[in-house]
């Protein structure tokens, strides 16, 4: 077991939670193991600390119909 | 439980771009009992866009209240916001993950980062289904953010891919997968 693996799992499992259920979106540059388990724990660690748990994504393209989104382009 | 409610709820609406607090606050409707956190991260999404985090809180020795079941929505905010849309909604289609396909072990956790980074082959033959079940999910983000009636207006129009992709705010790769000839048929299947 590496210590990036070991260091998830820790985290997953050890740390007063019981996991449920983990799924990922890799990025375009994912190509180990280690790369993964080390960027997943960086960003679960980071998200659990937040207190805000309502920041969505919000865009800034005008909302129209159907109709009027075919016509426009 | 199918998404094909959530996609026809979004379809019917009839506008768009879909708003991703739209989106969060019907899975929120139809999950009243679950706490579903949306947190960006300032990462890099080069190895990660997003994740979905799904835990329980042990109880504390002190007997301190916590929430009972939380899901972690998290997605990197270094990314543009087409990706963070199609990131976040894909993450939220695994709250619906039926306790099969839900990863919960450490063997499982271990097989999922290894088939999604490359290093074990992604096959049905041995071992688990989360990594299929995590992929299929950007498949059906991408069928409640571009609405198929929009699709079927457009299609012959010979529309600009870059065009509809920034009005959508959804990723060019997305669009392009969305308006492809294979797309009716994928969409039927997996919804």
């Amino acid at each position: 077991m590496s210590a990036s693996e070991n260091q998830l799992l820790s985290f997953l499992f050890d740390e007063g939670r019981e996991l449920k259920n983990l799924k990922f979106f890799p990025g375009p540059e994912c190509a180990s193991s280690d790369q993964l388990y080390e960027a997943a724990h960086a960003a679960i660690s980071a998200a659990i600390v937040i207190e805000n748990a309502n920041m969505i994504p919000v865009g800034s393209e005008k909302i129209v119909s159907v109709a009027e989104f075919v016509e426009s382009l | 439980m199918s998404i094909s409610p959530l996609v026809r709820h979004f379809e019917g609406l009839g506008k768009v771009p879909i708003q991703l607090p739209d989106v969060v606050a019907e899975f929120r409707r139809r999950l009243p009992n679950s706490t579903i956190r949306v947190t960006g991260v300032n990462l890099p999404f080069s190895v990660l866009r997003g994740a979905h985090y799904n835990y329980v809180h042990t109880p504390h020795k002190d007997g301190t209240l916590l929430p009972v079941d939380v899901t972690q929505i998290i997605y990197s905010v270094q990314q543009p916001i087409e990706w963070q849309k199609l990131v976040v909604c894909k993450e939220l289609i695994h709250v619906f993950d039926d306790t099969g396909i839900e990863t919960d072990q450490p063997d499982e956790v271990i097989e999922l980062v290894k088939k999604l980074s490359g290093e074990l082959p992604k096959t049905i033959k041995s071992g688990g289904l989360q990594w299929f079940f995590d992929e299929l999910a950007q498949y059906q983000a991408m069928a409640i953010l571009f609405p198929f009636g929009l699709r079927e207006a457009i299609n012959g129009k010979k529309a600009d891919p870059e065009a509809i992709a920034k009005k959508l705010e959804l990723p060019i790769e997305a669009v392009n997968f969305v308006m492809a000839d294979a797309w009716k048929t994928l969409r039927d299947t997996i919804l």
